[in-house]
């Protein structure tokens, strides 16, 4: 592939008088066979950072070839997930398929990556086939971390997690409607850094909104490894005011840091000083990069792996981009909305790598809504752009602000229904 | 020639702009941000946050910078506009008004939709200004029809009851209007779907 600077590129469309774009084409499809394509984009992981790379690639440059590799038939959104915990939708209602993403030109694998070659620039499947790019995006989302002990794949199917939604949302969702009407249900919140800050705190109040009208006697603990949370002043207002003692958070410092252990077989959780039975334990471990990331050298010794801001290509493996959770995005929190904002992101970087157009600036964008009833909701907002350094600074941010009225309240929850509905339009198509 | 040269000179300013605004993001880098909750291209998929696709720029500037200034109600766009400079909005202005204005798919009460109309074409009512059954607005504002009912709802109760600021010919029609008539003009308004209905000539 040949690469152009913007000051060589400036004069070849000088010198040549065609517009941008148009030499580098005919260049690039030389490179490559002689077909059409100016060159080949892999994207691992067709979850909400993947999938809106993938679209938006094949948007802005149709020449590009693009195949997206998924280990699912489908992805289960995991925003959103908390309302199917809370019976508020249906998991159908958060399942998003690839159909969209095929018509407008996308090659989808519905494959499990099992290697990357970042020598050779090749992906292999669980099939054995082999996909050669010229830049690949990992987008593989989280893994979890061994910090629970006792908390091992078995566990998982008695204490779920549902930290990855699907199969895992539905049993979570089921425990929680078979247990007893004054039943336990016990959170372990993980440790910083993790998928969606708010999500613990957000899926507490549905289970509360939940037995609030069904388990009236039931009760909802937190246990978690940190002292602060995400939104905590919106948070406890709304659970004081909606919930009274029905919701206890443990703050971390009072355990020494949450729960260690776990016993499957007697239902109970354990910190340094208790031992608590629940009813229904979910437990949610400490995370890391999605394991095929590490497979392919592109974690650090936290777990999770450093990028450059501007384009998202590694720091330590190059052509190789990786946007969503799995990346070190700085001040930018593990979200569904910043997964589609850094997936436009290396969208228009590679389009402009691959047209010989040195990568523009970024700029990114977070929301996230939290439920606090069916009825009531909350949100924070942000906006990132770069300084001189390629640094992330924060240009604003905000939560809604506390004692809000009720009617602002329930304009949120409209406002994060149409969030749902266009920022998976947007993702999937 | 002539014509040639100005295409020369525009695109060789094009390629300069870009380097000699290397620190600001692109107008694409900019908008395509706010498309989780606009849509892709500003076309909103609903059920309630608005579409920003053909809006016209000075009411987008307008509207950004009220937001911006806390003049203007809002539950998250107070947040999200105090991240952007003027230039940055004015970028975003031109992107969403190069888009085309998609109306709103979505159901409505079919027996309110003539009611609405008498009520939108009243003497010195909401037709006055915003023409052709809503599809076309005077001066810098926006087409109403074919937006989604419920931010027609929310806007029209921002108006009336938490501040929003208008001119006496916007106060006049906008207080005048029942419980009822609202619901009658959101199903008018809603009833416009066919994307042919927007292409005017003015
Ligand atoms: C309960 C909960 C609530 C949340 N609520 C919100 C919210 O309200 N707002 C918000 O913005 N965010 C929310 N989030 C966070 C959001 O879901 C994630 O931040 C987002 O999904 C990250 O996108 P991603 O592309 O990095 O990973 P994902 O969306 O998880 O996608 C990863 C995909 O990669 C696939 N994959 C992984 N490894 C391989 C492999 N080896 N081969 C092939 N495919 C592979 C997986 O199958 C998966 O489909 C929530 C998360 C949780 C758990
Ligand atoms: C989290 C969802 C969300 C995001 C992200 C978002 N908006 Fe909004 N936008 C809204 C909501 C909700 C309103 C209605 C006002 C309010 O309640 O804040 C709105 C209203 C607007 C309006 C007024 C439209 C009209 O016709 O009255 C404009 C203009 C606007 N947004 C521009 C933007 C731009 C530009 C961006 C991206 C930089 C953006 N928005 C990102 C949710 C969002």
């Amino acid at each position: 592939m040949i690469k152009f600077n913007r000051r060589q590129f400036i004069k070849a469309a000088g010198l040549t008088g065609v517009a941008a774009g148009m030499p580098l084409t005919a260049a690039c499809a030389a490179n490559h066979g002689g077909g059409s394509a100016k060159g080949r984009v892999v994207i691992v992981g067709g979850g909400t950072g993947g999938a809106t790379a993938a679209r938006y690639i094949k948007h802005l440059d149709p020449a590009i070839d693009v195949t997206l590799i998924e280990a699912g038939q489908t992805h289960h959104t995991c925003y959103f997930s908390n309302l199917v915990i809370g019976n508020l939708r249906t998991l159908d209602s958060i399942e998003q398929r690839f159909d969209n993403l095929r018509a407008s030109g996308i090659k989808v694998v519905n494959q499990k990556a099992t290697a990357i070659d970042t020598n050779a620039k090749t992906v292999t499947t669980a099939d054995g086939q082999s996909h050669g790019y010229d830049r690949l995006i990992v987008s593989p989302g989280i893994d979890f971390a061994n910090n629970i002990e006792g908390y091992d794949e078995a566990a998982h199917e008695i204490m779920p997690h549902a930290w990855k939604a699907g199969p895992q949302t539905a049993l979570l969702k089921q425990q929680i409607q078979a247990m007893p009407e004054n039943g336990v249900v016990v959170i372990a919140a993980p440790p910083n850094p993790f998928r969606c800050p708010p999500g613990p705190y957000e899926r507490a109040s549905l289970i509360a909104n939940y037995c609030k009208q069904h388990k009236p006697r039931a009760k909802v603990m937190i246990i978690d490894a940190k002292d602060a949370f995400a939104k905590q002043g919106l948070f406890n207002q709304g659970w004081q005011r909606h919930y009274g003692d029905m919701v206890e958070w443990v703050s971390g410092a009072n355990t020494n840091g949450g729960v260690k252990r776990v016993n499957p077989g007697a239902m109970t959780v354990h910190t340094e000083f208790d031992d608590i039975k629940a009813d229904v334990a979910n437990v949610i471990p400490a995370q890391k990069a999605g394991r095929i990331a590490e497979l392919a050298g592109l974690t650090n010794e936290g777990g999770w792996c450093p990028v450059n801001f501007k384009t998202f290509e590694s720091t330590l493996v190059s052509d190789v981009h990786v946007i969503g959770d799995a990346a070190i995005a700085g001040p930018m929190p593990k979200s569904g909305y910043i997964a589609n904002s850094h997936g436009k992101t290396v969208a228009l970087a590679i389009v402009d790598i691959m047209n010989g157009r040195d990568p523009g600036q970024p700029s990114f964008l977070n929301t996230c809504y939290s439920l606090l009833t069916s009825e009531q909701a909350i949100s924070v907002a942000a906006v990132w752009g770069l300084d001189a350094n390629g640094e992330v600074v924060t240009k604003n941010a905000g939560l809604t602000p506390m004692d809000a009225s009720d009617a602002f309240l329930a304009r949120e929850v409209e406002y994060a229904k149409s969030w749902y509905k266009n920022l998976v339009s947007d993702a999937w198509g | 020639m002539k014509q040639k040269l100005i295409q020369a000179a525009l695109l060789s300013g094009l390629l300069a702009t870009g380097s000699a605004f290397a620190g600001s993001p692109s107008p694409q880098a900019l908008s395509f941000t706010c498309a989780g909750c606009h849509g892709f291209n500003g076309a909103s998929v609903g059920p309630a946050s608005p579409s920003l696709a053909g809006l016209p720029r000075d009411f987008f500037i307008d509207a950004m910078v009220a937001y911006q200034e806390g003049t203007r109600p809002a539950t998250v766009m107070d947040r999200i506009a105090k991240g952007y400079t003027l230039e940055e909005i004015q970028a975003m202005a031109d992107f969403f008004a190069s888009q085309t204005y998609t109306p709103a798919q979505q159901s409505y009460d079919a027996s309110l939709v003539s009611a609405g109309k008498s009520i939108m074409e009243r003497r010195r009512s909401c037709g006055t200004c915003h023409e052709e059954g809503g599809t076309f607005g005077i001066e810098d504002l926006p087409q109403i029809a074919g937006q989604w009912s419920p931010y027609i709802r929310f806007s029209i109760q921002d108006f009336r009851e938490f501040g929003r600021p208008m001119s006496d010919d916007k106060a006049r029609p906008i207080e005048a209007l029942s419980a009822s008539d609202i619901e009658a003009v959101v199903a008018y308004l809603a009833s416009k779907q066919d994307p042919a209905l927007y292409q005017h000539d003015h």
